[in-house]
């Protein structure tokens, strides 16, 4: 097993490196970034001033390989517009983004099995078909728009939670239903196809005519069984939970990453762009690896390690 | 929805399309989005020009009637903020969409399958270097790396087409290079190799030709993508700037009037929901049609 974690740490490393060099390559290929900080009067001696004083007057080799030490040791330099420490203002929004994405996920989960094993279980009927139907339509609605239909329903025609802020449990709310959506549709879909797999697998009759409850069956069964794709979908599907929660973190006023990250985009930030992308794959990475090593806690058959 | 090779070869495609009703509405709407955005300028409205007067009005079928009101043409969808009408408004978005979509599409498509037929074929560290870059981009969020990189290159129409583009190639990459990967072991390969084929003509010729289903299945999977991509870029203000109307910057004004106007954020939405699902279930029509298990695995 520790075989196994070295391995995919470094895969991870490797992933990172990439993800890194290829956000270095496409800032320094858009043109000079010091003409967006400096003033458009500024003279020809005062950019050259400026490019020497960020290290840009360097050939793009020896900028890469000093990039890539300081991206190693965390150092994202300073905000170009507040004169913070990006990697500190990362730091101080990351609470709220974990909160968020992980409500989302808890949310989508234990909605979103349920609904897909009923709709599996009464396969033909009403209930599985508006199942199907609501999960495509969920699949299709932007984020945004849900959060604002939302806040439109529950924040100005019925007002009994919070448009936007953060702080109490009542803030979070109408964020996690409008980033859970999308997950919750896809949820539905892999459940309901994993769990039509399995009930139609022999070994479900033989516990049928042994007599044994249709519940215990249920949960120690086919439930198990099903899991396996869930667990799958839900760690392909946390990169969009991601991407849903910088739409949504921006709609909602809610302090994360997600919202920095669209803040400093739009104010070409770029120590700032930088570092919540680095920390958003850095998160998404230990993700996923952790689901990995959840996996063969499961299911000793797809264990990965010896 | 089962479609048996045989069926797909007595009744072609529209044969098969007809037994799918849900398929055939898809298909229905989307065409209907063609219209709308090819025609979108012979509207009687403008979608630009603003009139104060009519400022925030609700969705009607009759004509403005007071004296020197702009447009004779009743605001069907009601006006924005700044009286300008809402149904010009959308279907120019419409335009935007599916041209941004559409080109963002082709660049990812001839990226992709560039690499993923290099990829796939020689084999060896270039397979490797491409794969690890696919893996990487992979494990980011589409709309983070394309915020990342609209931050660096600035937002605007072509902008925005190139950086979805340029960051959507990986899925048509991975897929291709599995499909070379399988088909290269068939025996005609090996007899088209033994007869002198070069190996360009060899993967143009003989395998290209053989992934042509999952590229098209994963071409439209990929189309709903970018069409939410650009929505959500222009919402955020890091898409194609104003005074172009798009459907996520309409929704992001909508923002502004909420208590007043609920027509300017249903509208846009709608028809985003309804060419987003359309393109859905096309993609998995198309899925079925070709019968590619595999594609679209995003």
């Amino acid at each position: 097993m520790i075989k196994f974690i070295l391995r995919r740490l470094i895969q991870s490393l490797v992933t990172i490196v990439i993800i890194v060099s290829v956000v270095f390559l496409v800032l320094n290929l858009s043109g000079d970034p010091i003409r967006m900080i400096a003033s458009p009067t500024a003279s020809e001696a005062d950019l050259a001033q400026l490019r020497s004083a960020y290290g840009l007057d360097k050939p793009l080799a020896v900028r890469y390989v000093n990039y890539l030490s300081k991206v190693a040791h965390l150092e994202f330099g300073e905000s170009l517009r507040t004169q913070q420490e990006a990697l500190q203002m990362v730091l101080k929004r990351l609470p709220a983004t974990l909160v968020l994405a992980f409500s989302a996920l808890v949310l989508a989960t234990i909605v979103g099995i349920p609904i897909g094993m009923l709709a599996a279980l009464k396969k033909g009927t009403s209930i599985d078909s508006t199942a199907v139907l609501i999960s495509m339509i969920g699949q299709a609605m932007p984020v945004f728009w849900i959060a604002l239909l939302l806040i439109f329903l529950f924040g100005v025609l019925i007002p009994i939670l919070p448009p936007s802020g953060y702080g109490t449990p009542a803030h979070l709310v109408l964020p996690t239903i409008s980033l859970s959506l999308f997950l919750l549709a896809g949820i539905v879909r892999v459940t309901r196809s994993s769990t039509l797999e399995v009930l139609s697998q022999p070994f479900v009759n033989v516990l049928n005519s042994k007599g044994i409850s249709e519940h215990l069956i249920l949960i120690k069964h086919i439930f198990r069984n099903a899991s396996i794709p869930v667990l799958t979908q839900l760690s392909l599907q946390m990169r969009f939970v991601i991407g849903g929660s910088v739409v949504v973190e921006s709609v909602f006023g809610w302090p994360g990453i997600g919202q920095l990250l669209a803040q400093s985009a739009y104010g070409r930030d770029y120590p700032v762009v930088i570092a919540s992308t680095f920390f958003i794959a850095l998160f998404i990475l230990v993700f996923s690896m952790v689901l990995d090593i959840f996996y063969g806690l499961i299911d000793p058959r797809v264990r990965v390690w010896k | 929805m089962e479609i048996t090779k045989t069926k797909r070869r007595e009744k072609g495609y529209f044969g098969v399309l007809v037994k799918h009703p849900l398929a055939l509405i898809a298909h229905i709407i989307l065409l209907l989005a063609v219209i709308a955005a090819v025609f979108a300028n012979f509207f009687p409205a403008d979608a630009l020009e603003q009139d104060l007067m009519s400022s925030l009005l609700p969705p009607t079928l009759h004509a403005d009637s007071f004296p020197g009101a702009a447009s004779s043409f009743p605001h069907i969808l009601g006006t924005d903020s700044l009286g300008r009408d809402l149904t010009a408004r959308i279907l120019l978005a419409i335009r935007i969409s599916l041209l941004v979509s559409f080109f963002s599409v082709v660049i990812a498509m001839i990226v992709g399958v560039t690499l993923g037929l290099v990829s796939g074929y020689i084999g060896g560290a270039v397979d490797n270097v491409i794969m690890r870059i696919v893996d990487a981009l992979m494990s980011l969020p589409f709309v983070v790396l394309a915020i990342a990189v609209v931050a660096a290159i600035g937002p605007g129409l072509i902008n925005v087409a190139l950086v979805l583009g340029f960051t959507g190639w990986v899925t048509f990459a991975k897929l291709v290079r599995g499909e070379v990967l399988r088909i290269r072991e068939y025996s005609f390969i090996e007899a088209a190799n033994s007869i002198g084929c070069s190996s360009i003509r060899i993967l143009i010729k003989h395998i290209l030709p053989q992934t042509m289903g999952i590229i098209l299945v994963n071409a439209t999977l990929t189309m709903g993508q970018m069409i939410v991509s650009e929505a959500t870029l222009s919402f955020l203000g890091l898409g194609v700037p104003a005074p172009t109307p798009t459907l996520g910057g309409i929704l992001a004004d909508a923002q502004q009037t909420f208590f007043a106007a609920w027509w300017i954020m249903v509208f846009p939405g709608l028809i985003l929901m309804a060419i987003i699902l359309s393109i859905n279930i096309i993609g998995d029509f198309l899925r079925d049609y070709f019968d590619t298990s595999e594609a679209g695995s995003r």
